[in-house]
């Protein structure tokens, strides 16, 4: 059943060629996620459990340090979010895919203004232009002809992304056009699309079991950052709550073995995508950075350049080759039998 | 083998750059776009003790998703939705809050009884996105104003923790040492929850930490509340600049991170036991609050918005690759 739902190589595989050039867009795609999630871990968890300990002796230097590299690695982070969709918008513009340029193009001008101007008067702008640009880099894809797993994956992060904007909006209205009765739905918006986001982890997972085959590894590997959410939340659920309040933008008000089980399938697919299909895995890294809240640029830039990777980059004219991968994605690689074994990760790394 | 040209060298080298220059300047490229609560200036008199005046059913209100608290125990509360409203005089900063709550619950009079409240936290020295965890931590001290429904009754109809108030039919034959406070040990011991000579309903409140909370005793915060048909509305009320330390101190034109908690009396919430917020952005803004007719068809405009955007949307995606294309 799973091989049968086995989606099309769409990544371009080049033949008969040793070298493979690192385009800047490649680049940057490579170096966001590592930007992104070092600015996760720094600022957003390091920073604050450092508040908690005594900063004495060498701890005062490693927390000095490696919270000002968070700094950094956050600024990089943000500069090359929008670098990135300024070169999607040029790369899909040239591809005479000019809707989908223009719409890009709209939510990486908005939020470059947004930057300079505060959000007080635009924010409702950057809202619109991102919720546009999340249908028009989802639509082709959802309606495309890629694995049903993936599609409702993607269509979930999608309308999960919508949801989050629609609540935003209803707080932007009131803030600009003050009125006692101003539109609702806010926090049902926010309670649907965090149930959405724990079930497209699911999804993910399936999809990624559906195209490239189950395979133990990753299942194992994923237990990983499950099992520290749990042993976390034990040990300290104050601090571990707050975290993943801050860091994923998540409330936890479903039970926690959900959210524990959402990141095991979440992690797994993440990893099991990374052989064969590297963007997609750091599509889905870049969608942990971005969270559920969405209530800044940067985030909302992030969980673009997420939703293109995890699309294939199907609205953009695709993506580019990724160079580090090129070993695995020359010619065609044989159909996986779905078995759960990790002979096929060796294949991949015989190829490689 | 993998190679790398020299414009993806000069992309990358300026991206560091530019990411250098951001962090040596203290500059950020992101933009916050959270849920802000506005204080807008007005001239008029406002209702601090008429929770139900039209005035305050004219205040711009935000809704803001509560959940329980489930990270430190004693954990419980409950999924609700909060409505806050803030407006600012120049010299008073005053915040209602509204939330769903079906059984109103005013006594503390037993051990079995206890009552509806709600809280307003701050950073103590108002910024936003400060680091502090719940109860705030001992670098970053927060500020809480907390309102009982128990302690309004106590301050509206005398003290009723009393026996006398809880059980009227009761008879004794008298207490010899009723004057001694020996006798009396909540008051004894300066248990808050005791005192009989109240003067507001609102406990202004310092944390630095899980356990650390501890009462100032200067009554600066004042607040009401009132139940009808089902919902709470209760206005907390305080000079924007009080001059005591651990107290959250706001201009005219500040932003500070402010968070929520409610208590269900009914529920035997207390302590930790509570519906909580994450951290939303007050807006102490010196724009004043436009009055007049307001603005009473709000819904329509922002649904013909929102009808412009998915048309648009639409055609944006017809010309989007179709099925077959990808």
């Amino acid at each position: 059943m799973i091989a049968r739902e086995r989606e099309p190589e769409l990544q371009p595989a080049v033949e008969g060629s040793a070298t493979v050039a690192w385009t800047p867009l490649a680049a940057v795609l490579t170096l966001l996620p590592v930007a992104a999630l070092a600015e996760l871990f720094l600022v957003r968890t390091f920073y604050r459990v450092g508040i908690y300990i005594p900063k004495e002796g060498p701890f005062r230097t490693i927390y000095r340090t490696l919270t000002g590299i968070g700094s950094f690695a956050l600024n990089l982070s943000s500069v090359l979010a929008l670098a990135a969709l300024a070169m999607l918008v040029g790369r899909s513009w040239a591809r005479g895919l000019r809707a989908a340029a223009l719409a890009l193009g709209a939510f990486t001008a908005v939020s470059l203004l947004l930057a300079r101007a505060g959000p007080s008067e635009f924010g409702p702008t950057a809202r619109a232009a991102f919720s546009l640009a999340v249908v028009v880099v989802a639509w082709p894809f959802v309606r495309g002809g890629a694995g049903w797993w993936h599609r409702v994956a993607v269509g979930g992060v999608a309308v999960s992304a919508l949801l989050s904007s629609y609540a935003g909006l209803v707080g932007d209205a009131g803030r600009l056009v003050p009125a006692a009765n101003g539109p609702g739905g806010a926090v049902g918006a926010q309670l649907v699309g965090e149930a959405l986001v724990v079930a497209t982890a699911f999804a993910f997972c399936t999809a990624w079991a559906s195209s490239d085959g189950l395979r133990l590894r990753p299942l194992l590997v994923g237990l990983g950052p499950a099992l520290a959410l749990i042993v976390a939340w034990r040990a300290n659920g104050a601090v571990t709550g707050i975290l993943v309040l801050w860091t994923a933008g998540l409330r936890l008000y479903l039970p926690v073995w959900a959210y524990a089980g959402a990141l095991w399938a979440f992690s797994s697919a993440a990893i099991g995508w990374l052989p064969r299909h590297g963007w997609r895995s750091a599509g889905l890294a870049l969608l942990l950075v971005a969270g559920m809240a969405l209530d800044s640029t940067y985030l909302q830039a992030l969980a673009l350049v997420a939703l293109v990777l995890l699309t294939d980059g199907s609205a953009l004219g695709g993506l580019p080759e990724r160079p580090s991968q090129h070993g695995a994605t020359i010619g065609s690689i044989a159909p996986r039998t779905g078995r759960l074994t990790d002979r096929a990760d060796r294949r991949v790394g015989a190829r490689a | 083998m993998n190679r790398v040209g020299g414009k993806t060298v000069a992309v990358m080298a300026l991206a560091v750059g530019l990411a250098g220059v951001l962090t040596l300047s203290g500059t950020r490229m992101a933009a916050s776009q959270g849920t802000v609560l506005t204080a807008a200036k007005t001239d008029r008199v406002v209702p601090v003790t008429e929770p139900w005046s039209s005035f305050w059913n004219r205040v711009p209100k935000v809704s803001i998703p509560l959940s329980a608290q489930q990270v430190t125990p004693p954990m419980g509360g409950h999924r609700w939705t909060l409505e806050a409203r803030a407006v600012q005089d120049g010299e008073r900063l005053y915040i209602e809050l509204e939330w769903a709550d079906p059984t109103p619950n005013r006594s503390v009079a037993a051990p079995q009884l206890f009552t509806d409240a709600a809280a307003i936290e701050f950073p103590s020295v108002a910024a936003t996105s400060v680091p502090a965890l719940c109860m705030g931590d001992p670098n970053a001290t927060v500020n809480i104003w907390q309102w009982k429904a128990a302690w309004q009754a106590d301050v509206h109809r005398g003290f009723q923790g009393g026996v006398r108030h809880r059980y009227p039919n009761a008879d004794v034959d008298g207490y010899p040492f009723h004057e001694d406070p020996a006798f009396s040990p909540g008051r004894y011991v300066d248990n808050p929850f005791s005192a009989t000579d109240r003067t507001s309903p609102v406990d202004n409140l310092v944390a630095g930490g899980f356990g650390t909370l501890t009462a100032d005793p200067a009554p600066v915060v004042q607040g009401w509340g009132a139940w009808r048909d089902g919902t709470w509305r209760v206005v907390f009320s305080r000079p924007l600049a009080v001059g005591r330390e651990g107290n959250v101190e706001l201009g005219p034109d500040d932003w500070t991170d402010v968070a929520f908690a409610v208590w269900d009396g009914a529920a035997d919430e207390r302590d930790g036991m509570k519906s909580v917020s994450s951290f939303v952005a007050l807006d102490v803004s010196p724009k004043p609050m436009p009055w007049g007719p307001g603005f009473p068809y709000w819904p329509a405009p922002f649904f013909v918005f929102l009808a412009l955007w998915a048309g648009f949307a639409w055609m944006v995606i017809g010309h989007l690759p179709g099925k077959g294309r990808t």
